[in-house]
């Protein structure tokens, strides 16, 4: 159930806890920002009878009325008992400015916990602790102690860092950017980011949620919620901690395991969110969603007075996965007609240094009107016959009339004032550098594709979960970790085809079982031991019926010699597949999101170029399609040098019911497939290692 | 009186378990038992002197009287001299004069130690008219070889009872012993008179005890009676670190430095860890201790380097582990399964 953070966004009153008049405290500094806000204010504090103006109160049961909201600024030993009287007299809603908690060690983590029964009991919606605050520009709240406010605007803003909000709402100030709201989360004790992107996803006014994340507490619930969000409203991230190092940052800073990157790439991409890798993106991403129209398509149209910059958006729009547009032939004719013949008419245009911005604006409206051409970028040097301020007002018309996005690069060392109030108030980007303009256009076209793409449920195939429930209770009960053997049965009883094979304890019974499958054998040693059977020459490929005794023995007694430590379940006899197209199917839980699977191609795609790609199960249709279709390697799979192609729709069956089966099986840690072999008409998993949890599984099925 | 020599094929082999096994089921069928070492190994010091821990345990198991009259002879006692003291044969006759249905004496590390100063295990279990029942944990086909081999190390000069196969996996080796190991060495004159199945639980150390033989400093405080069977060492990047604490088996110890902020997230969050120890004595930061404290697990600084911090622990693990009742009962259930007593007392006479 999402909260309701209404009287938390939205308070009609507030109460300011620990307000004094003193100033240079924070208790100060916050009720200065309060005091504000246009509806009744109190304090409380038992010292005073009167802060800034506004009754004071002595103790909360004291406060005349039960405010909507109350602020918390006291030391830390003293804010539990004034969260339980905030429950008793109706407060619902707390932001508790207060350090000293979990970030302060043990001490403060005791607290914390404390302080999350009392919250649970009385149903409080508690922000914080150690946050600094949260703003609220459409009610006029400010409940932070920062000099300054924020300028009203469409954006949403939540940080996992305080210092970056006061550093964000000081930045934004000057470049005139307004958010709807700003919240730093703190400790997360209570409110987390999920909650927080639902309430912003129900107020009509903010258009963009843009958060800066150290880590996501609930990540199956931040992919449910997103998920939903990202098809009406574009949510923009920045996850911090994505190399090693950052990720040792992160722990240091919040105690827990970062998780993978990759998983976070992948539960993004699945969840519709768009990331930023840095600050500037985050911003340029956010502001462009929440001023320009969607486009129709990814073809720009690139306009331009100086060659150069010309170059560069067109080098940058191929980077960023943009078409540069092909201009109809009306078009054409018509820029050809109205452009001086040195003109460039295709496509950058580039309408000359001496161009005025008459020339400029009819260039610029054709390119517009072609119905080939999604967007535009529109760039510009300095010219003595060139004001800014008139191009700036000539594009930013454009805009209107022809409602397709539009951004600019004016490659100068300052516009001037007027040419930048006339497009931020158009809501029109622009920067110096044109790659950086492109970028934020494609950003528009991926939040566009998202919304586009089709919703769509994980099928759900039929399945033995009960019999793979059993063979995971068993390996429990033995203490064993590591399955083989059992791993193909798990995997058999959810449909995946695999080679057909059987144990063998001793060579004679290897011999035997190899005469009975007829053809040559694979000869695979099995212990859960040895993890890279193939490197240390356990695997013994296209061995002949009659030589299947011989050579089991050879595996058998070479192995026990060589690893006295290891323990041996006999040998594997394997019917011997035709070469086909390898591919690997693997699966690791993530701390944060659960099921993370991995597809490459198998032998060197893999493990020498990386080329991988990865998704959270479980996995809808197109979003297992998109896996295959990630890796670069995918070529091979539908055929090269005359090759016919492998049968891409069971591979992708194969990979969705792995998804399934990860998700239904929360025992299974991890998950190795490796190879899978791709033919025309089947696809066949021809060996598989898992990893599951030796103790009873604690939470759900996801 | 009956006197059993226990001994072992190798270092480790589980002579201890098996002694504490049989002394159960012994007095549980109404029979008096006594307990001696005869060459104890110098592992520890205490009160001044050295000791060998082995005699606590079973002293403080079994109330088979004080540590030190249970071990008359300590093998580090003179450091390196290749000489036993000379009072060591008058002190071992003394030592072993006791009244009782039975007298169970431990063997020393394994049944070749000794042979230089003259008191190994054939020599003293010659010396004291008993006859030995040899230890070896299961591996193959080398453990038979190695039965073998201390069989013909005893030769005539004792009499080797039989053997009982320690640490034998239920999956992967049972079949094998049976089918193969165990006939042979029948069929060889070697009696097999048990086969203890490998049990993990009873590799665990205490946290509490690794903590005081490191002097570490408890930062957060979890359940310092709780067993742990392996340790990982951290010092890979975390998430290898994760790989592998997924794929060891058991409770865990996770050993890691100070500034591995990442491993010690990565463990603490793990449900099959019990503690993390941060080696170098470099505190943890706040928010790994705040965690901790949350997923109720200990966290503790130890002064040492990541290595012998490691060392330690490992060392730990499966040797001599406290005796408390549970486990206790489950050796005797052990040992009552799978020994065959009967055919024990039958050779003994």
């Amino acid at each position: 159930m999402p909260r309701n953070l209404e009287r938390l966004l939205f308070p009609r009153s507030v109460a300011v806890i620990g307000a004094t008049p003193v100033p240079g405290k924070i208790g100060h500094a916050v009720m200065a920002n309060v005091a504000q806000f246009p509806g009744p204010v109190f304090a409380v504090n038992p010292k005073y009878k009167e802060v800034l103006g506004r009754p004071c109160y002595p103790r909360v049961g004291d406060l005349p009325e039960a405010v909507d909201l109350a602020v918390v600024v006291i030391p830390a030993e003293d804010v539990l008992p004034v969260l339980e009287e905030c429950g008793k007299k109706g407060i619902q809603n707390v932001v508790i400015l207060s350090a000293g908690f979990k970030e302060s060690g043990v001490a403060g983590a005791l607290r914390e916990q404390k302080l999350v029964q009392i919250a649970n009991e009385y149903e409080l919606n508690v922000l914080g602790p150690n946050a600094f605050g949260l703003i609220s520009t459409r009610v006029g709240l400010n409940t932070t102690f920062a000099h300054r406010t924020a300028r009203p605007g469409e954006i949403a803003f939540m940080s996992q860092s305080g210092a970056f909000c006061t550093s964000v709402l000081d930045w934004a100030w000057e470049e005139k950017l307004g958010f709807s709201h700003l919240v730093s989360l703190g400790n997360k004790a209570v409110l987390d980011e999920c909650d927080f992107l639902w309430a912003f996803a129900g107020d009509p006014k903010t258009r963009v949620i843009m958060a800066y994340l150290e880590g996501i507490r609930d990540g199956r619930r931040f992919l449910a919620i997103a998920r939903e969000i990202t098809r009406e409203k574009p949510i923009v991230v920045l996850k911090a901690g994505r190399a090693e190092a950052g990720a040792r940052a992160v722990s240091s800073h919040t105690g827990t395991m970062a998780g993978s990157d990759h998983a976070y790439e992948a539960a993004f991409r699945q969840a519709g969110v768009i990331r930023a890798r840095t600050v500037e993106e985050l911003f340029d991403y956010a502001y462009i969603l929440a001023r320009q129209p969607r486009p129709n398509g990814r073809r720009i149209g690139i306009m331009t007075n100086a060659g150069g910059a010309g170059v560069m958006a067109t080098d940058a729009a191929e980077w960023e996965g943009l078409a540069v547009a092909r201009f109809s032939d009306a078009t054409l004719r018509a820029l050809a007609e109205k452009l001086p013949p040195t003109a460039a008419l295709y496509n950058p245009v580039d309408v000359l240094g001496d161009a005025d911005v008459q020339r400029y604006r009819e260039a610029l409206h054709l390119v517009l009107a072609d119905p080939g051409v999604d967007m535009t970028v529109a760039l510009s040097a300095p010219h003595p016959i060139l004001r800014f301020a008139e191009l700036a007002q000539a594009v930013a018309e454009a805009k209107e009339r022809f409602g397709k996005p539009i951004a600019v690069s004016f490659m100068a060392g300052e516009l001037g004032e007027e040419a930048e109030e006339i497009l931020r108030r158009a809501g029109i980007p622009a920067f110096f550098d044109p790659a950086r303009v492109v970028r934020a256009l494609a950003a528009l076209v991926k939040y566009a594709e998202i919304q586009a793409r089709p919703r769509a449920q994980p099928p759900q195939f039929p399945s033995q979960r009960e019999k793979v429930q059993e063979i995971l209770a068993a390996a429990r009960k033995k203490g064993r970790v590591r399955l083989g053997l059992e791993a193909a049965e798990i995997l058999s009883a959810y449909g995946v085809p695999l080679a057909r094979g059987t144990v063998a304890h001793n060579a004679e019974e290897a011999g035997r079982i190899a005469r009975e499958l007829g053809g040559p054998v694979a000869l695979k040693i099995l212990s859960p031991d040895l993890t890279h059977k193939t490197e240390v020459g356990g695997v013994r490929l296209g061995v002949p019926p009659e030589e299947a005794e011989r050579v089991a023995w050879e595996l058998l007694s070479h192995f026990r010699k060589r690893f006295p430590e290891a323990q041996f379940d006999g040998v594997y006899v394997q019917e011997m597949l035709p070469p086909g197209r390898e591919v690997i199917l693997g699966m690791v839980r993530d701390p944060t999101f659960g099921p993370l699977l991995m597809f490459g191609l198998g032998g060197i795609y893999v493990e020498v170029l990386r080329d991988v790609a990865f998704a959270v199960a479980p996995l809808s249709r197109p979003e297992a399609e998109e896996l295959v279709e990630s890796v670069h390697a995918k070529k091979l799979l539908y055929g090269v040098r005359g090759q016919p192609p492998v049968d891409v729709s069971a591979l992708v069956a194969c990979i969705l019911r792995v998804g399934q089966l990860c998700a239904e099986n929360p025992e299974i840690l991890e998950l190795d497939i490796n190879p899978i072999l791709c033919y025309p008409g089947r696809v066949v998993a021809v060996d598989v290692r898992m990893t599951v949890a030796e103790e009873e599984p604690c939470g759900s099925s996801t | 009186m009956r006197k059993l020599y226990v001994a072992g094929a190798e270092e480790k082999a589980g002579k201890t378990v098996v002694i504490l096994g049989l002394l159960q089921i012994l007095r549980a069928r109404g029979f008096s038992v006594a307990y001696r070492k005869p060459v104890g190994q110098a592992r520890a010091y205490r009160h001044g002197r050295p000791a060998d821990p082995d005699g606590e345990v079973l002293a403080a198991a079994l109330g088979v009287g004080a540590a030190e009259e249970l071990i008359p002879v300590l093998s580090g006692e003179v450091p390196r001299a290749w000489r036993p003291p000379l009072t060591a044969w008058e002190r071992i006759a003394a030592a072993t004069r006791v009244s009782a249905d039975f007298l169970i004496l431990e063997g020393r590390e394994w049944l070749g130690r000794g042979l230089l100063s003259g008191l190994s295990d054939p020599a003293l279990a010659a010396k004291l008219a008993a006859p030995i029942l040899l230890v070896a944990r299961y591996g193959g086909e080398p453990t038979v070889d190695r039965i073998l081999a201390s069989a013909r190390l005893v030769g005539t000069e004792a009499r080797l009872l039989g053997v009982v196969l320690n640490a034998v996996s239920p999956e992967a080796e049972l079949a094998e012993v049976q089918t193969y190991a165990a006939p042979f060495l029948e069929e060889k004159g070697i009696p097999v008179l048990g086969v203890l199945p490998f049990e993990r639980r009873l590799q665990a150390v205490q946290i509490q005890e690794v903590l005081e033989v490191l002097g570490a400093e408890v930062v957060v405080e979890g359940e310092l009676r709780a067993e742990v069977e392996r340790v990982l060492v951290g010092a890979m990047g975390a998430e290898a670190a994760l790989q592998h604490l997924r794929r060891i088996p058991g409770q865990l110890l996770v050993i890691t430095a100070g500034d591995r902020t990442d491993i010690q997230a990565a463990a603490l969050a793990f449900p099959r860890v019990r503690a993390v120890i941060l080696s170098g004595g470099i505190r943890p930061e706040q928010a790994i201790a705040a965690q901790a404290l949350e997923q109720r697990k200990t966290l503790a600084l130890a002064p040492q380097d990541t290595f012998t911090v490691a060392e330690t622990a490992d060392q730990l693990l499966g040797r001599t582990f406290p005796p408390d009742p549970a486990r206790l009962d489950l050796l005797a259930r052990l040992t009552e399964e799978h020994v065959d007593l009967e055919r024990m007392l039958e050779l003994l006479g």
